[in-house]
């Protein structure tokens, strides 16, 4: 039928007006593609753009279709007759029983189209072409290889009037809210908008590829779990038709989504997680039996092991001061990191997800000015000298430390350094606080500020995107410095007794021994 | 630690350090007190307290006549307008009499402030001092944020209208070397202050203020003395232009803030026969009004103001409409220039919006004492709001031709292609100058003084002005850069059309003139006129190939860069005197006029020869002013390095100094002068139409096909309203 309609139009338009050209559009397009075409509308006041630019219309769905595969054979006429002015087109009049395009289920974007938003609130008027300009219409995230791209395109249908305060005022007396307002409670709102689309949040999840169902703001997603979860929304909308599937081999969850982006939650790689349970559990087996033959060691002490010799003052106070907030800081940051990074739609695991995105930047902020108060302090006070090794036979020294805490110490023997004022530090203890104060520390703040900021973090490093490398390397740090710290609880406990060190950190006073 | 601080002190190393902060220390503090008086030896500048007769205290009885006359007047002008239709003259006076007795009629002044002023006990206007015992700081609005205070001097020195030049970015224009002006790398003074432009003492340094023995007709011949130079209209008061900040580093003296002349803008009474050059024992400036009748008539700018001096560069000074030529001076009255800079006048008789009561800042809508001129243009004017859009869509959409009917459909069509201005202003003023020769004047009897000679004057289309693509883009030397979209392969107007002068009609005209203007001058008819019949003439075949090189590696992807429309311009071209020491394939460095030497001898080089003797053209051609701007300058001019080889020798010859035409014409925007009613589609859609479809880039095919369009059946009987 239609391609009788073409050659019949075909037939109809070539002498109509000159006789010149083969293809029927081009007559049309002689005025019709002049992007300018447009009539000031006197009675509404609206500017109604008739134009159809070729180099849109050939990258349209609808490509392969005549003018008057839709329009009336009669607008071949020039100039057009007037009863052609009111024709009524619908979707539906090509498409209700077109097997070609059945996979968009067109009865059901229409009914879900009449208990949208628009349609309640605007009445029957509100048409398909309303939001989609036919000519130009594509069919992009279903097709697109680039996710950001469908986005966009998808965006920009809802942009024309929610972002357009004119074309807004035209549609409905509401006065015009601007979409930052809307949105204040979104946290980076531009990334957002780049990466989701208004759908993703604004229509019904219960049809999922349908999406035609435009909820009234209410009823909007306004929880960040949905998508920021294992079992993200995304995948079942924005990411339903990613074919290309990189990263699923190497284990992460949700892999569609990390083709372009990361997101808090939903970002999780099976095999990461299994290790990191793996060592998290080793070390506490090994932390397990360590003290149990130190208790054991402990109940075997001699009662004149715990008279002290004397006094010195070992930590002033604004090296204590900085000590105890980092040690607050770091329980803070390790539980909201811990709820972020395994965010559930049934139910936060340890504090709510909003709460835990406040907490987990505050704290960040403060653990960055608490870090800058350790520096400046070591510098001036000269405290950075505890932290240079000395290389020569350092080796020697380190296989000592370590075979103290690994024997010695279940045969309550000296520790093999002794502590003094200007080496706080065993050669063990000053090699790991090295590298966690000026290493660790370092990176997992500049991250942290990376993620903060995400805009201005780098697109894409070494071919990989950017904020994923980026996530990847606070992720994996933050859980060494969670692991340092368990280790470095329990190791505070091997002093000259259980709670000495404690004290010690606490008044600044270490208790000296000569045993 | 009190022990460590003074071992610290007394170490060696510390010492040198504190000898050497000190003498830093001292140059710096010296820098602050003898930087301006360094600055005036350098450049030859003077500043000193300005006074003006004009400002005058008036005692409490003239200031109530005062009040009383200003509100007469103003009730009677409106009882004037009120009564205009009443035919009867008599009957006319009578109504008016009775206006002008009735209390309720216009009760209210427009003048606000001679309620303030009265209330303040303010009777002498004493200049912005006076303005700003109130005006300290003033209020900005910029849509889209919230208003903001600022300080009202510091807004108006920094604005155009004060120093006339810009260092930071936002100029469109395009240096011959391909880089937009100070958008990268070291950003240098321009703007009207040193343009390239042909007008003697362009170069304001040099033509601020001037006395012209004159021997006009008026006059039966015996001399009169008249005023001539750039500080009639800008704001500065000084002896010289306000150029402070051009300098790097610089401060406006207070002397040069108190000059400025607040009223020339903002009084609706300000007398412009107050305007003249005045000679005191400093040297020559511009008086001023600053009588209290023209403080307290103080308003918002309205386009009167502005016209007093634009009108000059629009219409022209020769225009009938110009509101200034009125009131040429009590003493030396102003010269007016002959001839009109681009030929569209902003009169009720020529311009649409004019005559709609429109004031100039309905369009150029200021920020403070800024004013946007839009973000297209050809010429190196400064913009005081760079990004700011001045245009036809603010009001008009793009929708503008707004009757429901086909043809404004169709008109609406072509807003795509074509700019407003392509259809509504459809000829310029006839006194528009296309060919002006500065280096043979010739005796003017009228004025009695001699004047350049114009070999070509036009306001038709294709003559005095004509189509070209523009994508709000000039070059250094004010070329529209622009390309067809629907073929950018072959339009390259630098090397064809903007180097000749079009037509048969405009040749025959020119040839005309140069036969009977300079019959006396023993000229090579036909030598002289290939130079602007085709300007690339004047070039060497290696400029020649330089030059096509240039255009094409600098000026062709800058054409293709944005939307081009097809926008008229204004033709320009003229005949000065170059330094061709340094000269590039598109023109030499132009030398300006002494204008007293230039009018009342007719020699110009002795008038360059004068102008070029002033300290800071010599400065120009010193080491400092060549590393500090103009090596960058004449990389934009694409002449390379600046050669500071001095164009004047020891023994007073000009050397390297030739006249020449300019190597290409220039195009100037127009935008004012709009009629309403816009051309009919026949004027280019027809075989004989106004559009050279060929020259603008068009294949022969399709150029063939706008001319003989089938829809033109329908079309041709469309008329438009007048």
């Amino acid at each position: 039928m239609k391609s009788f309609i073409s050659v019949l139009a075909m037939l109809l338009f070539i002498p109509a007006l000159t006789g010149a050209f083969n293809e029927p559009d081009q007559a049309c397009y002689r005025c019709h593609g002049m992007p300018t075409l447009s009539m000031k509308d006197l009675s509404s006041g609206k500017i109604r753009n008739l134009s159809i630019l070729p180099k849109d219309a050939s990258n349209s769905v609808h490509k392969f279709l005549y003018c008057t595969d839709c329009h009336s054979e009669d607008f071949a006429e020039f100039p057009h007759p007037k009863a052609l002015y009111s024709e009524n087109i619908s979707c539906l009049d090509c498409h209700e029983d077109d097997p070609d395009t059945n996979f968009i289920q067109f009865n059901k974007v229409y009914e879900a189209f009449g208990k949208s938003v628009h349609v309640q609130k605007l009445g029957d008027s509100f048409s398909c072409f309303d939001c989609h300009e036919m000519h130009s219409f594509q069919l992009h995230a279903r097709v697109s290889k680039e996710v950001q791209d469908a986005v966009l395109y998808d965006n920009h249908t809802c942009l024309n009037c929610h972002g357009n305060e004119d074309k807004f005022n035209s549609m409905t007396d509401k006065v015009f809210p601007g979409l930052e307002a809307t949105h204040y409670f979104l946290p980076h709102q531009q990334l957002h908008w780049k990466n989701v689309r208004c759908l993703d949040c604004h229509s019904d999840p219960e049809q999922p590829g349908v999406s035609h169902l435009i909820l009234p703001k209410e009823k909007a997603v306004k929880n960040c779990v949905e998508c920021h979860s294992a079992n993200s929304r995304l995948a079942q909308t924005l990411y339903k038709f990613q074919s290309t599937i990189d990263r699923s081999e190497q284990g992460f969850v949700n892999a569609v989504i990390l083709n372009n982006s990361y997101v808090i939650g939903a970002t999780r790689n099976y095999y990461l997680n299994l290790l990191s349970f793996v060592i998290f559990g080793l070390m506490l087996f090994v932390l397990g039996m360590h003290g149990y033959f130190y208790a054991g060691a402990i109940r075997r002490r001699t009662s004149s092991h715990s008279h002290p010799a004397g006094k010195e003052y070992f930590y002033p106070l604004w090296l204590r001061l900085w000590h105890w907030i980092n040690a607050l800081l770091f329980i803070a940051l390790i539980i909201s990191g811990l709820t972020l990074q395994y965010a559930r739609v049934e139910g936060d695991p340890l504090i709510g997800f909003g709460t835990a995105i406040t907490i987990h930047n505050v704290s960040g902020i403060t653990l960055t000015l608490n870090y800058l108060l350790f520096f400046i302090g070591n510098i001036i006070t000269g405290n950075y000298k505890q932290y240079v090794p000395i290389i020569k036979g350092i080796f020697e020294r380190l296989f000592l430390q370590a075979k103290f805490y690994a024997m010695g110490i279940f045969k309550n023997e000296p520790h093999p350094f002794e502590t003094t004022i200007k080496k706080k530090f065993n050669p063990l203890q000053q090699i790991t606080y090295l590298n966690i104060m000026y290493i660790l520390l370092p990176v997992i703040i500049i991250s942290g500020w990376g993620l903060l900021f995400p805009e201005t973090i780098l697109d894409e490093f070494l071919g990989a995107n950017g904020l994923f490398l980026t996530a990847l390397v606070h992720t994996v740090t933050g859980f060494f410095l969670s692991l340092f710290m368990f280790g470095h609880i329990y190791l505070a406990t091997t002093g000259h007794t259980v709670t000495s060190n404690f004290k010690a950190m606490l008044n600044g006073w270490h208790e000296v021994h000569h045993d | 630690m009190n022990d460590n601080f003074k071992s610290i002190i007394k170490s060696k190393r510390t010492k040198v350090l504190l000898y050497i902060f000190g003498v830093v220390a001292i140059i710096v503090i010296a820098l602050q007190f003898f930087y301006e008086d360094g600055i005036e030896w350098y450049t030859g500048v003077i500043n000193e307290d300005l006074t003006y007769d004009t400002s005058v205290e008036l005692t409490e009885g003239e200031f109530r006549n005062l009040v009383n006359d200003i509100i007469y007047n103003e009730k009677k002008d409106e009882a004037k307008r009120v009564t205009a239709g009443v035919g009867d003259e008599l009957i006319r006076q009578e109504r008016i009499q009775i206006l002008l007795n009735t209390p309720s009629f216009r009760k209210e002044t427009k003048f606000q402030h001679i309620k303030y002023f009265d209330k303040a006990g303010i009777r002498q206007y004493e200049g912005p001092s006076t303005c700003l015992t109130c005006h300290e700081t003033m209020q900005v609005k910029v849509p889209g944020s919230p208003p903001k205070d600022v300080n009202t001097m510091d807004d108006i020195i920094n604005s155009v209208h004060f120093r006339f030049h810009q260092k930071a970015t936002g100029f469109t224009t395009i240096g011959f070397d391909g880089r937009q002006v100070n958008e990268k790398g070291r950003k240098i003074p321009v703007g009207k202050i040193d343009r390239a432009c042909g007008i003697p003492g362009s170069f304001s340094w040099t033509g601020w203020a001037a006395l012209i023995k004159t021997y006009p007709e008026s006059a039966n011949g015996n001399e009169v003395l008249r005023s001539e130079g750039c500080g009639q209209c800008h704001i500065g008061g000084n002896y010289h232009p306000a150029t402070e900040t051009m300098l790097p580093d610089a401060k406006v003296p207070e002397s040069a803030e108190q000059g400025i002349d607040c009223l020339i803008c903002h009084s609706q009474q300000y007398d412009f026969n107050q305007k003249f050059v005045l000679k005191d024992e400093y040297g020559m400036r511009w008086n001023q009004d600053r009588s209290l009748r023209a403080a307290i008539t103080v308003t918002n700018p309205e386009a009167d103001n502005c016209l007093y001096c634009h009108q000059h560069n629009m219409g022209g000074d020769a225009f009938e409409g110009n509101k200034a030529a009125k009131s040429l001076g009590h003493q030396n009255q102003r010269l007016l220039h002959e001839g009109s800079k681009r030929g569209n006048a902003f009169s009720p008789g020529n311009d649409v919006h004019s005559a709609a009561g429109m004031n100039c800042t309905d369009c150029h809508r200021p920020e403070g004492h800024k004013i946007p001129r839009g973000n297209k243009g050809t010429d190196l004017v400064a913009n005081d709001l760079p990004g700011k859009i001045v245009s036809c869509e603010n009001c008009h959409t793009y929708a503008p031709h707004i009757s429901n009917s086909i043809e404004s459909v169709m008109l609406n069509g072509h807003v795509e292609r074509l700019a407003c201005e392509t259809c509504h202003i459809k000829e310029l003023e006839h006194t528009n100058v296309v060919l002006r020769d500065w280096t043979n004047p010739h005796w003017d009897k009228e004025e009695g003084m001699y004047v350049p000679t114009d070999i070509l004057r036009s306001g038709e289309i294709n003559i005095g002005f004509t189509f070209y693509w523009f994508n709000g883009n000039g070059t250094f030397l004010a070329n529209a850069i622009g390309s067809n979209p629907s073929n950018d392969t072959v339009y390259n107007p630098l090397m064809d059309r903007m180097t000749k002068l079009g037509g048969e009609k405009a040749i025959r005209s020119a040839r005309e003139n140069v036969l009977d203007l300079l019959k006396k001058k023993n000229i090579q008819v036909d030598d002289y006129m290939n130079a602007f019949l085709n300007t690339l003439s004047q070039l060497s075949p290696e400029q020649l190939k330089r030059r096509e090189d240039m255009v094409r590696e600098k000026i062709l992807p800058a054409q293709k860069t944005g939307e081009s429309k097809i926008y008229p311009f204004k033709l320009f071209n003229s005949r000065m005197y170059e330094d061709l020491g340094n000269e590039g394939p598109f023109g030499g460095m132009i030398l300006p006029f002494d204008y007293q030497v230039y009018y009342e001898t007719g020699k110009p080089l002795d008038a360059v020869k004068k102008a070029i003797s002033h300290p800071i053209i010599k400065r120009m051609y010193e080491l400092p002013f060549k590393e500090y701007m103009m090596d960058e300058f004449m990389k934009y001019f694409g002449a390379g390095e600046w050669k500071t080889e001095f164009p004047l020798t020891k023994d007073g010859k000009l050397k390297n100094v030739e006249a020449r035409w300019m190597r290409q014409y220039g195009t100037l925007m127009v935008n004012h002068g709009i009629s309403k009613a816009g051309r009919t589609c026949t004027e280019c859609h027809s075989p004989d139409g106004i559009m050279n479809f060929e020259e603008l880039g068009y294949t022969h095919q399709r150029a063939e096909e706008l001319r003989k369009l089938p829809e033109m059946k329908y079309f041709k009987n469309f008329v438009t309203k007048k």
